[in-house]
């Protein structure tokens, strides 16, 4: 399977990036790792005419750490590198895990954090051969005007499912932006539009150059999880990443955020929840539970049934809090008295 | 890189691969993976070509030690790099200790996932010489076996791992 004909680029600086930008217009991509955009030019789902690669600027590939500060991933980072960087491990173990169960080995070599983020959506009526798109009706994300998935929908329900984005949403994490004119930051889940055919608010020129989260608070509990057929390889069929800041019981901040479910990643605030300042107990954790359970609301255009894939955010969501419970971590599913 | 002009208006750049130790000047077109580059114009052909999109992991070779993709790996990204193929691992034809014991634990059937799979567990192993059998699994999740002989591969990889000394 080749890729379609087009022309490579390498730039050393965002300035001439902007310039060649200015001169290509919307035929041209940024390459990061390739992994995503690649295989969808293989897959002629997208035909760029250009490919402006980010590897050559300065300090692509750097992290830095400042306990005031936080953490600075940029760009282009590997997936790897935030498996096994030490500081990473050390401050936001989450979401070293969560870069670990990303793809498989020679993917986590390649693919980096920002294209994990802007890894575009995906549906098994979309994510198919050039043959197979020419058998059927063009759909929304085809340029069409029809969902294979949702019969007479009026929007494209194609799936968001990045790994990193919810994790780094509940860590408070934000994105650096550059265009020609200038450069801004945005949270990350600012980066979603929610529709599945045009899911990012910022494209190009924006360049998305780096990721700075917050340092990592005391007492703070974050975990990801995220389900899907095999352990090795695929991406989250659901997902979902908390953070939760504990007084003794209390919670004190909570926020969660779903993947896998829709076209963006969706984030649940702790004060929309009306859980804030209450004690962690069972009861509670099933109500936060039933709160993700309404909000996801998949469809069927993965391999995982839509309802098992929404029951799963509600037992993941409730696995996740029962370990955030002081003094229940280590124990199983069911094994805690209803008494807390 | 030195860019030179071939009739059609497909630009076409002569290239150093760095490959098993060896330099190959080829010419290349901005398009060309390092998939296409291995096996159709230097023949290096134990690098397979199967799904083509990054799951199956028949492509995989090394490249500064790292396993990677090379059906999704750009030629001209590859330059100046160290790139490792199935090929180099036994020059001048002995076999490497991993590729001996994949033999002597009868982890080949059909052979087309077996470079991919020698050359992952030889990043992993040059990584950590003493990997847990779940740090092997974790390291062959991009290796698919159509024929599924996933245990006699995994043993074949812990027969070479270093084992504590007592």
């Amino acid at each position: 399977m080749h890729i379609p004909q087009c022309t490579y680029h390498a730039p050393k600086s965002l300035k001439t990036i902007f310039s060649l930008l200015k001169s290509f217009g919307t035929g041209a991509s940024f390459l990061a790792g390739g992994t995503d955009l690649l295989v969808r030019m293989k897959q002629r789902l997208i035909l760029p005419e250009h490919l402006i690669a980010i590897r050559g600027i300065k300090g692509i590939e750097n992290i830095r750490y400042d306990r005031s500060k936080g953490l600075y991933v940029a760009a282009g980072v590997k997936l790897a590198t935030l498996v096994t960087d030490p500081v990473v491990q050390e401050n936001y173990p989450v979401l070293s895990y969560a870069a670990s169960l990303v793809a498989t080995t020679q993917i986590r070599n390649m693919a980096t954090a920002g294209g994990n983020i802007l890894q575009n959506t995906r549906c098994m009526y979309y994510n198919r051969s050039y043959q197979w798109g020419k058998a059927v009706s063009a759909c929304f994300k085809r340029n069409g005007h029809l969902c294979h998935a949702v019969e007479k929908s009026r929007k494209c329900f194609a799936v968001y499912q990045g790994d990193l984005a919810p994790v780094l949403s509940v860590l408070g994490g934000v994105v650096t932006l550059a265009s020609p004119e200038t450069t801004k930051e945005v949270n990350v889940e600012e980066l979603f539009t929610g529709d599945g055919a045009m899911p990012f608010q910022y494209t190009t020129p924006w360049l998305l150059t780096g990721i700075r989260i917050p340092p990592p608070s005391k007492n703070l509990f974050s975990a990801y999880k995220k389900y899907r057929l095999r352990n090795g390889m695929d991406f989250p069929l659901a997902g979902v990443a908390i953070a939760l800041k504990l007084d003794g019981e209390i919670i004190k901040n909570f926020r969660m955020c779903l993947t896998g479910v829709a076209s963006s990643p969706l984030l649940i605030q702790g004060s929309d929840t009306g859980i804030h300042d209450k004690n962690i107990t069972l009861p509670l954790i099933r109500e936060v539970a039933d709160i993700a359970y309404r909000q996801a609301h998949p469809v069927n255009n993965l391999e995982g049934d839509a309802s098992r894939r929404r029951t799963m955010i509600r037992l993941m969501v409730e696995d996740m809090l029962r370990e955030a419970i002081p003094g229940y971590r280590g124990q199983g599913r069911g094994e805690r008295k209803e008494t807390i | 890189m030195k860019k030179k002009r071939q009739g059609s208006r497909m630009k076409k750049y002569l290239i150093t691969l760095h490959i098993n130790n060896e330099d190959y000047e080829v010419t290349v077109e901005d398009r060309d993976t390092l998939l296409d580059v291995l096996r159709e114009k230097l023949h290096l052909t134990g690098a397979k070509e199967a799904c083509g999109t990054g799951e199956c992991g028949a492509c995989t070779v090394l490249v500064d030690d790292r396993a990677v993709l090379a059906c999704l790996t750009l030629a001209i990204e590859a330059e100046g790099k160290a790139i490792t193929t199935i090929e180099g691992l036994a020059p001048q034809g002995i076999l490497s200790p991993l590729q001996q014991a994949f033999i002597e634990h009868g982890a080949i059937q059909c052979g087309f996932c077996t470079p991919g799979m020698i050359l992952s567990a030889t990043a992993l192993l040059k990584a950590n010489p003493a990997p847990s059998r779940q740090e092997i699994q974790k390291a062959l999740e991009g290796n698919l076996c159509r024929c599924t002989g996933y245990n006699k591969i995994v043993e074949a990889i812990e027969s070479v791992t270093v084992k504590d000394t007592p």
